[in-house]
């Protein structure tokens, strides 16, 4: 497969599909030959695919086939049995964040693309945000010398109403979609996390939830997960040790800033997907680093079971803010195998 | 203009002294420095008021201070535990935000008291910064905290992480609050003594506070440096011109006995959690304060 053309599929248009598919059509020697979604008008509209093969059915796009590996951007509550699919058709796969919403899932899924040798990727997009990355270097060459207390925050607009984010049962609420993120970049730079206290609180249109993770070296980290933030998309983090503190606000590190005169109620609503303005696109880096990893056979950066461990962690969390105590984090069956 | 004699209670540390200071600046007061146990009962029958600066429990307990207000009850004196941030403009602007339901209902609430550890108290960043902060939030939330959970961080040697903590407080009426408490500001790398932060998250907004945010930047060379340069409100001296301004016109002082209590025990509790691993019921607060109206 080496230096030859990689044929991807995308399972799933909406907010991520898109950019998936925008993403790839910039990755040299790769091109989206097939899209699967319920809304065909959407992916002809996008004017990215005029030549991919469109599909309404699952099935009749793994049965199609030209291609090696798909890209899963469907509401997380189906990510398994897509998965698992795509694997019995020898098809890698490329899995957006979370892995899913039940840990066993996550241990299905990986065991089911070992058995039919196929890859399988997680697509927890922050560990290739440039300042995240920049922040665990400079924790991981000791600057702030042993982490103490740590804080993250992502807050952003609500989903829109009767979209399968807000219902938990598909999505697992604003832990599983949107603080997992946190939760892996924080078990990455500090290290496994070994207990979680968590409360969360609902009204109409937020979902606000704050989690303390305990990490058996002894640090301890706050992170917050806010749909139906009032304001533009924020995400806040910072990192005490005992010779420093490290910390990053994404609106104050922006280097280019458009305000408009006239500002309508639009977008008040919506999954919101973080700008890029600078030449290194997270996005584009990191699909280009998963498809790299399928070509050379390479270790991701980010692997299917760091993702079910974060899955572990996110479902401690929701179980801590369900009966009021702390939680226990065990240790996933994935790791354990390994 | 009569004269005031004011109690100050608290004098063996930085922000005793700091009250002393401000107090002096009127020629109408008159400061009698009191110590917690002896001289008070001697002294209290002829004070107009007794401010007590809240860092003095590093070594009392809430018994002490009880039986404090308990004293000044009987001897008619007004008296008010020291939380100068609610008395700061910045907090008053938030209150007034917050009743006219700018945010709508509070949800929960995230705060951070980040200071340097002072030497006058190095293990105590949890007491400290935590009477401060559920003072604050119980006041613009209009809530009274009940229960406190603990989860501190360890296996760092160094002072400044004794009691790195998060404290959550649950409220009446279903606010959550989580707070960190650490010195995590060490002079040997942040540019100001004290970082105090606070987000009110309610079903219609959000308030973000942030206590010390009016400050220049300044980069110098002759030597290489970096400071920040604080420019804001003094935040004791809005304290103690309103607690002089009630005093002189008879009306409740800005904080109450009760606030102060309830505030403590809330820190206690923090302590208690802390070692139990469990969450802790806040002991209810049985004094009934008579003193409030100078007489």
């Amino acid at each position: 497969m080496i230096g030859s053309e990689l044929k991807v599929a995308i399972a799933g248009f909406g907010t991520m599909g898109k950019k998936y598919a925008e993403t790839i059509r910039r990755i040299p020697g790769t091109r989206v030959t097939a899209i699967c979604t319920s809304r065909p008008e959407s992916a002809i509209s996008s004017g990215a695919h005029e030549k991919a093969a469109l599909f309404q059915s699952y099935e009749d796009m793994l049965s199609y086939g030209d291609f090696d590996v798909v890209c899963i951007t469907v509401p997380t509550y189906l990510h398994k049995s897509y998965t698992v699919q795509a694997a019995a058709n020898r098809k890698h796969v490329i899995c957006e964040k979370p892995i899913a919403l039940k840990p066993e899932d996550a241990f299905d899924m990986i065991s089911t693309c070992e058995k039919y040798g196929v890859r399988l990727f997680v697509g927890h997009v922050l560990r290739f945000f440039p300042e995240y990355r920049n922040l665990r270097e400079l924790v991981l060459n000791g600057s702030v010398g042993s982490v103490g207390i740590s804080h993250a925050k992502r807050a952003s607009a609500c989903p829109e109403e009767g979209s399968w984010f807000t219902d938990r049962t598909k999505s697992g609420g604003v832990i599983m979609d949107l603080m997992i993120h946190d939760i892996d970049f924080m078990r990455w730079t500090i290290g496994e996390a070994e207990s979680a206290f968590a409360f969360s609180r609902t009204a109409d249109g937020v979902e606000y939830a704050s989690v303390t993770l305990r990490f058996t070296n002894g640090a301890i980290a706050n992170l917050e997960a806010h749909w139906g933030y009032p304001g533009p998309f924020t995400t806040r983090i910072e990192i005490t040790g005992e010779y420093g503190i490290l910390r990053n606000d994404n609106l104050s590190s922006r280097s280019l800033v458009l305000r408009k005169a006239s500002t309508t109620q639009q977008g008040s609503r919506g999954v919101i997907v973080p700008e890029v303005t600078a030449g290194y696109d997270p996005f584009w880096e990191e699909i280009y680093h998963f498809l790299n990893c399928i070509r050379h056979n390479d270790t991701p950066i980010v692997t299917a079971e760091d993702a079910a461990q974060a899955l572990e962690i996110a479902s401690a969390a929701i179980k801590s803010a369900q009966t009021g105590t702390a939680v226990r984090i065990p240790k996933s069956r994935c790791l354990e195998r390994k | 203009m009569t004269r005031l004699r004011i109690g100050l209670i608290g004098m063996d540390n930085h922000k005793g002294e700091a009250y002393k200071r401000e107090l002096f600046n009127y020629p109408d007061v008159e400061v009698i420095v009191l110590d917690l146990n002896d001289e008070l009962p001697l002294l209290t029958g002829d004070l107009s008021a007794v401010l007590f600066c809240i860092e003095y429990p590093f070594w009392a307990n809430l018994k002490d201070m009880e039986s404090l207000i308990q004293t000044c009850s009987k001897h008619q004196v007004p008296f008010m535990p020291g939380f100068p941030f609610r008395c700061s403009p910045v907090a008053m602007a938030a209150k007034t935000a917050v009743e006219r339901r700018e945010i709508g209902d509070i949800l929960a609430v995230k705060a951070s008291y980040h200071s340097a550890a002072h030497t006058d108290n190095p293990q105590h960043s949890m007491l400290a910064n935590t009477v401060h902060m559920v003072d604050l939030i119980s006041w613009l939330a209009g809530s009274i905290p009940q229960e406190i959970y603990t989860m501190m961080a360890d296996g760092n040697g160094d002072s400044y992480a004794v009691d790195a903590a998060f404290v959550y407080v649950r409220f009446d009426q279903g606010v959550v609050a989580v707070i960190d408490t650490g010195y995590s500001r060490s002079s040997r790398f942040f540019l100001a003594e004290e970082d105090i932060r606070l987000e009110l998250i309610g079903t219609d907004g959000v308030i973000s506070m942030d206590v010390f945010a009016a400050k220049n930047e300044f980069y110098g060379t002759h030597p290489f440096q970096v400071q920040w340069k604080y420019y804001g409100d003094d935040l004791i001296k809005h304290m103690i011109e309103q607690f002089l301004e009630n005093i002189r016109h008879g009306r409740p002082l800005p904080v109450s006995a009760n606030d102060g209590l309830r505030a403590v025990a809330a820190a206690w509790a923090a302590y208690t959690s802390a070692s139990l691993g469990q969450p802790v019921l806040i002991e209810p607060i049985r004094i009934k304060h008579k003193g409030q109206v100078s007489g």
